[in-house]
């Protein structure tokens, strides 16, 4: 699975950390979720989708195969 | 609050043990091989523990969670490995005290190095697994 979030995070101007803060969780869940190394919970996926004002289907790109 | 909390206690905890192992070398006359691993596992358990709390105080001060999603699947991850282990380690004490000493002449391990082993090594190994799932994320 590939994801949107670094980018726009960029767009935002927020660090991993701000983004850390605002959906509550560590900074290094942030890192994992950029890397494709973390598959987040719906709830997850959906708080950070409100944070950079996104759809959840923009943010996370999955890889048919 | 309760993170802060958890902190403390968890330095407590790794300072009493610590200030426990001094008192034993103090005390303890020569040290037996298997006391040495003790020792040594101890000192894993405190050192990891110690990465763990300051990582977490880090993260305190600059007011992120200690821990969320991905902690606690990596801490269930870590706790489910480490029951396994020390399955096979009980079983494997148990072997070894039935075909090693016998064969190779060694002393039997008694019921006291059987548990200090089957109480220590696995908690090394917990506190190993769970920094490493820490760092490398959902493996």
């Amino acid at each position: 699975m590939k994801t949107r979030i670094k980018e726009l995070r960029a767009r935002y101007d927020l660090t991993q950390e701000d983004l850390a803060k605002k959906v509550g969780v560590r900074r290094e869940t942030i890192l994992f979720l950029e890397k494709g190394k973390y598959n987040p919970s719906l709830k997850l996926a959906h708080d950070i989708a409100k944070v950079l004002q996104t759809s959840i289907d923009e943010l996370f790109i999955f890889d048919e195969d | 609050m309760k993170d802060k909390y958890g902190l403390i206690l968890g330095l407590g905890i790794a300072i009493a043990a610590l200030v426990g192992l001094l008192f034993f070398l103090k005390n303890s006359g020569e040290l037996e091989v298997i006391e040495y691993i003790y020792l040594l596992l101890v000192l894993l358990i405190v050192a990891g523990t110690s990465i763990i709390l300051l990582k977490k105080a880090k993260d305190i001060k600059v007011g992120l969670p200690v821990g969320d999603e991905l902690t606690e699947k990596t801490t269930w991850k870590a706790g489910y490995y480490t029951y396994l282990f020390s399955v096979w380690i009980a079983v494997s004490l148990l072997w070894y005290n039935i075909l090693v000493p016998e064969r190779f002449g060694v002393p039997e391990l008694s019921v006291e190095q059987v548990i200090g082993i089957l109480v220590l090594l696995p908690g090394a190994f917990f506190i190993g697994l769970a920094l490493y799932l820490n760092k490398k994320g959902e493996v």
